[in-house]
């Protein structure tokens, strides 16, 4: 097996990625997410957020001043669940 | 090796679910991932890209360890599901499954990594067609249920607050709202309220979420707008309005960064505590590395029912292929490899900021200690009206006593404020 370290297990992202990327010049947490697509995977972001912004701060001094925008849902969700909500649009 | 029960006798099954075609039983009150770890099976899926064993490893709902399939809906959690009575459970993205994938071979073949901007760029559009109808068909995991389900009518509830996390703040948030009159429902991703002291044997004697609290057990708060927030439970989805939201969503674990740390095997304190108190032992030989209360709490079940336990102050390397099978760690300054079938890392938790942040909390970086901390005022309000936080979300590491101190001063902010028509 490869010897991999993992920063985001979602989307299989490993640290020597996001040490080529900040490399590269991706040294925002957006950047870097936009990039590696860390964060970006079922959990959105609930370990590896912070594992990036500890690494983007030690390798620039500064650490990313907010997350990246946690976006819903939280948890994975079947679509046909959300489907049965209302349509906003449409309420009276 | 795997995780066992500690005396298969000392709890009756109470029936049986299938895991990819094999019969596992399970006690009341399981949780799939539970009931699949005492029988031994740690490898759930394998991960997108390289195709990497995973297995459960926070047990709390914050990886995607223990994705499986469940009936024919793909991507549930299997800490979150309750086991129940002739589920049919499978493992995804695995071929022919989760212990044996073929598709392992992504792993080698990109020793390096895959850099999906700069695969094959150059290779010419014929290489790089063949090679995106590959990568689509290796990538994602689970494949869509074969029929089409309904959809059905979402439920709804109005109360005067909404608290989400039954830990103990959370808890004093809600008890002392409800004793002052006050319509309170609390979500819990738990089937019980309890929170992190449901893990812990030294917590203090519980107090009980009082029965005027309208409880909502084994549900996910998955989205959260004004004008309602989404929770996901046993029921289907429900959408809840209140005039308050409070958010005590707790930390989440991580296990840190050091090769290998994806192995089945490993898992954080706090899984490894959950699991000893269902009865369960992570391994036959367990390395606890990295220090506090969960780590002494992990070190002592284990070392009671008589496995032996290592414990060390940090990890180096995890070794293996398809589970853990050593941990080079560090203890007394010195790296020593040991051998060892499950690895259970302590590190400070960080706060689960992300609900509090999309009702408008606003999220800062803590530089003491390094993470994402959602700002509130002592009183638990934030920069948004009717938003607040309490508990460790916005204190990691915060004593129990303190948290509980946390839950009562917030409500009597909330209270003030829901009598004042300020929300």
């Amino acid at each position: 097996m490869t010897s991999r370290v993992l920063v985001c297990r979602c989307e299989d992202v490993t640290l020597d990625e996001v040490e080529e990327a900040l490399a590269g010049g991706a040294t925002d947490l957006e950047s870097l997410k936009r990039y590696t697509g860390f964060g970006t995977g079922w959990c959105q972001g609930k370990q590896c957020v912070v594992a990036c912004a500890r690494l983007l701060e030690a390798r620039t001094g500064a650490a990313p001043p907010a997350p990246i925008t946690p976006r819903p849902p939280l948890h994975p969700v079947p679509l046909g669940l959300l489907a049965g909500l209302p349509d906003p649009e449409e309420a009276p | 090796m795997a995780p066992r029960r500690i005396d298969p006798r000392s709890q009756t099954p109470v029936g049986s679910f299938l895991h990819d075609g094999q019969r596992v039983a399970f006690r009341a009150g399981e949780s799939l991932a539970l009931a699949l770890l005492a029988a031994g099976r740690g490898s759930l899926s394998r991960s997108p890209k390289y195709h990497r064993p995973r297995g459960p490893l926070c047990l709390r709902g914050a990886c995607e360890g223990c994705l499986v399939r469940v009936g024919d809906l793909p991507g549930q959690l299997a800490c979150r599901v309750p086991a129940a009575e002739g589920l049919e459970v499978r493992s995804q993205n695995a071929f022919p499954n989760a212990s044996l994938d073929l598709f392992r071979v992504t792993d080698w073949f990109f020793p390096k990594h895959l850099d999906h901007h700069h695969l094959l760029v150059n290779a010419g559009a014929t290489l790089n067609r063949a090679m995106q109808v590959f990568a689509r068909r290796m990538a994602g995991l689970g494949t869509l249920p074969s029929e089409e389900h309904p959809f059905p009518t979402p439920s709804t509830l109005s109360v005067d607050a909404l608290v989400v996390g039954a830990g103990t703040a959370g808890m004093a948030v809600a008890n002392a709202l409800a004793r002052e009159g006050f319509q309170v429902a609390c979500c819990e991703e738990e089937p019980r309220p309890g929170g992190e002291a449901l893990d812990r044997r030294d917590a203090p004697t519980l107090t009980d979420l009082c029965d005027k609290v309208r409880f909502l057990g084994s549900t996910s708060a998955v989205a959260t707008f004004d004008d309602g927030t989404l929770c996901v439970g046993p029921e289907g989805l429900g959408l809840v309005r209140a005039r308050a939201r409070v958010f005590a969503t707790g930390c989440v674990d991580s296990v840190g960064l050091f090769p290998q740390n994806d192995l089945p095997g490993v898992f954080t304190a706090r899984a490894a505590a959950r699991m000893l108190r269902a009865g369960v032992v992570p391994g036959e030989r367990v390395v606890v590395a990295g220090s506090g209360a969960l780590a002494s709490e992990v070190a002592a079940g284990c070392a009671e029912a008589g496995v032996r336990v290592t414990h060390a102050e940090g990890v180096v390397e995890a070794h293996g292929t398809s589970a853990v099978k050593a941990a080079t760690v560090t203890a007394h300054g010195r790296a020593e490899k040991v051998k060892c079938d499950a690895l259970v890392v302590a590190l400070t938790a960080t706060p689960a900021y992300e609900l509090a942040g999309q009702a408008g909390a606003l999220v800062r970086w803590d530089a003491s200690a390094r993470c994402f901390i959602p700002e509130a005022l002592a009183d638990g309000s934030t920069r948004a009206p009717g938003v607040y936080v309490t508990g460790s979300v916005r204190a990691p590491g915060a004593a129990l006593q303190a948290r509980r101190e946390d839950g009562s001063r917030v409500a009597l902010q909330i209270a003030s404020d829901l009598r004042g028509g300020r929300l």
